[in-house]
């Protein structure tokens, strides 16, 4: 049972986009500028990567879940904490440990998180005019949930752990518990906007999975990496 | 006036075409806004406590009154609530768990010229690391109230704590009645429990036309206690409405239950129970808050009546 409607959702959603402008722009630039980082990256990629990726974990948690979200969910603060969490398993895995590096070079996976990364960026937020909702209640990544922990799994896609190990498998549980909750609430109470994301959760988890045991044997991944 | 609103604002600028409730036995008169000059009579139940009598229809605000900031939304909210209060309606039930409901809530009466038959119903919800004493204060706040008219421990979370606070608050005058709720026809046993053990005034459980345990032993207990009884989920959060709608009424449903169409059906099944205090049905449409209010007019189906309208719904 769920406290709030759709159309509630989407004009709160739509409250904190205008309220916080231009931040949505600036989310969008800084989280296409991650994209773009890990397509083409350079040195200290996955530092500027993970920077960005726990700012938007951040304040998804602080402006979002404990903010508008929480006035018309009691459970908003809970999702918050687990944003938070998230983004301090960004900053020490990612920042802290270095554990996180972007080859260049392209191979499947890459392909795959690339264009994970872009409907989470340009897809899912379309969503919302396209079924007739307010412009002003685009999920934006960096500002909303959904398109974050979609976002980060394709990023970690594009990634490599740099001891071959299952780095970017953690990083994608919070984002995938996401993309599942949401998807869920999504589907019982007719949510556009999130009824992708178990598919596109799940989707990108499992090939993360595939990949850390290739890597681990010493697959083609890793050949491809830098 | 059912309820102490001195530090409302607009309280007395509305008391001119205040409905006003004027007890008469079983039911009394209300001269309200859209029936002003109709001077209908509406159903009035009576609280076992104190023998005041209350709208026998009132208003839930799950969902419904949970709309945030948005302006368009809040405004369609405060033409709801008007009309409800114009009808007669008193009992306007939420909670802090209801998200942006209170603060929905107490905007709109903060729009409303008249807000004179108010019966103010909140909880107290404590799920984690939350005062209650605090959370009631914040509620009133909301509401822009000194005092509830009743405050319920919302689905028993820590009722024994805050069972204590409610009866001290209403020894100093926050709160006029204390009650608890639960839902879903969860946790009857407990709920049969503090009926039988606490000095209560309200309970709030779950009760409709299919959802009927509670007639087995707790209404049974509330008459015995005294304790007046709210029936939430009176449509099954729509459930029972969206299943018969398109269905006929019986012939007898008029004449009988004094039923004009399913809502009062629905509703006069409900407040037809002896034990039944009010029933809460909620709404973001002022047409189907007309309709619910509807219940208040009219005659009630007698048991025998009501056996025979939930054997016709059981066989749709
Ligand atoms: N544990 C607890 O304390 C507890 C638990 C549950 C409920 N409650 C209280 O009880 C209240 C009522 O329960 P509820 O809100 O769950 O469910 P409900 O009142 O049984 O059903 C509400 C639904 O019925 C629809 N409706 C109302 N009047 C209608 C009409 N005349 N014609 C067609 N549809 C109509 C509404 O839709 P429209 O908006 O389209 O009219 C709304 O979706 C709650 O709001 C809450 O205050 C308390």
């Amino acid at each position: 049972m769920f406290p709030y409607t759709p159309e509630v959702l989407t004009s709160t959603m739509a409250a904190f986009n205008t309220a916080t402008l231009p931040l949505a722009v600036v989310a969008f630039a800084l989280m296409l500028g991650s994209l773009l980082l890990a397509a083409f990256p350079r040195p200290g990629s996955g530092l500027l990567i993970g920077g960005i990726l726990a700012a938007g974990w951040v304040w998804t948690a602080v402006g979002w879940h404990f903010g508008p979200f929480a006035g018309i969910n009691f459970a908003g603060p809970v999702y918050g904490i687990f944003f938070l969490l998230q983004a301090g398993l960004i900053l020490w895995l990612v920042l802290w440990r270095g554990r996180v590096a972007f080859p260049r070079g392209i191979d499947g996976y890459r392909a795959v998180g690339g264009r994970l990364a872009l409907l989470a960026l340009i897809g899912i937020p379309a969503i919302t005019p396209l079924v007739g909702g307010d412009v002003a209640g685009m999920r934006v990544a960096g500002m909303a949930p959904g398109p974050t922990a979609v976002l980060t799994i394709g990023l970690l896609l594009m990634a490599r752990d740099r001891r071959g190990r299952w780095a970017a498998v953690w990083l994608a549980v919070i984002p995938l518990l996401w993309c599942l909750a949401a998807g869920v609430t999504a589907w019982l109470m007719t949510v556009p906007e999130d009824m992708a994301l178990p598919v596109l959760g799940l989707g990108g988890f499992a090939l993360l999975i595939v990949k850390a045991r290739r890597v681990e044997r010493g697959g083609d991944s890793e050949r491809a990496a830098p | 006036m059912m309820t102490d609103e001195a530090t409302r604002r607009g309280f007395l600028r509305g008391a001119g075409t205040a409905g006003l409730a004027l007890g008469l036995g079983g039911a009394s008169v209300s001269l309200g806004g859209a029936h002003a000059q109709d001077r209908e009579a509406i159903r009035r139940h009576a609280i076992p406590a104190t023998g005041e009598r209350i709208p026998a229809i009132g208003m839930g605000t799950w969902i419904t009154f949970n709309v945030g900031e948005d302006a368009a939304m809040r405004r369609a909210r405060a033409d709801v609530l008007a009309r409800f209060l114009a009808e007669g309606g008193g009992m306007v039930d939420s909670s802090p768990m209801y998200g942006s409901s209170e603060a929905v809530v107490g905007d709109c009466l903060d729009r409303l010229e008249d807000t004179g038959g108010l019966f103010s119903a909140t909880k107290v919800w404590t799920p984690v690391l939350t005062s209650g004493p605090d959370q009631m204060a914040e509620s009133r706040r909301l509401w822009g109230l000194d005092r509830f008219d009743l405050m319920q421990v919302h689905n028993l979370v820590d009722w024994e704590e805050h069972l204590e606070t409610l009866q001290q608050d209403k020894a100093e005058g926050r709160v006029r009645y204390i009650g608890v709720t639960t839902s879903h026809g969860r946790r009857h046993g407990e709920l049969e429990e503090i009926m039988r053990g606490q000095p209560i005034d309200f309970v709030q459980l779950t009760y409709n036309i299919v959802d009927r345990e509670a007639e087995d032993r707790l209404l049974p207990l509330a008459a015995e206690r005294g304790i007046a009884v709210i029936a939430n989920r009176p449509y099954r959060r729509k459930a029972l409405i969206e299943a018969f709608q398109g269905k006929p009424l019986p012939d007898w449903a008029e004449a009988e239950a004094g039923a004009r169409n399913w809502p009062e059906f629905l509703l006069k099944f409900i407040i037809g129970h002896p034990a039944l205090t009010c029933a809460i049905p909620a709404t973001t449409r002022v047409e189907h808050m007309a309709e619910n209010m509807g219940a208040l007019h009219g005659p009630l189906p007698d048991a025998r009546t009501r056996a025979r309208m939930a054997a016709y719904v059981e066989a749709l």
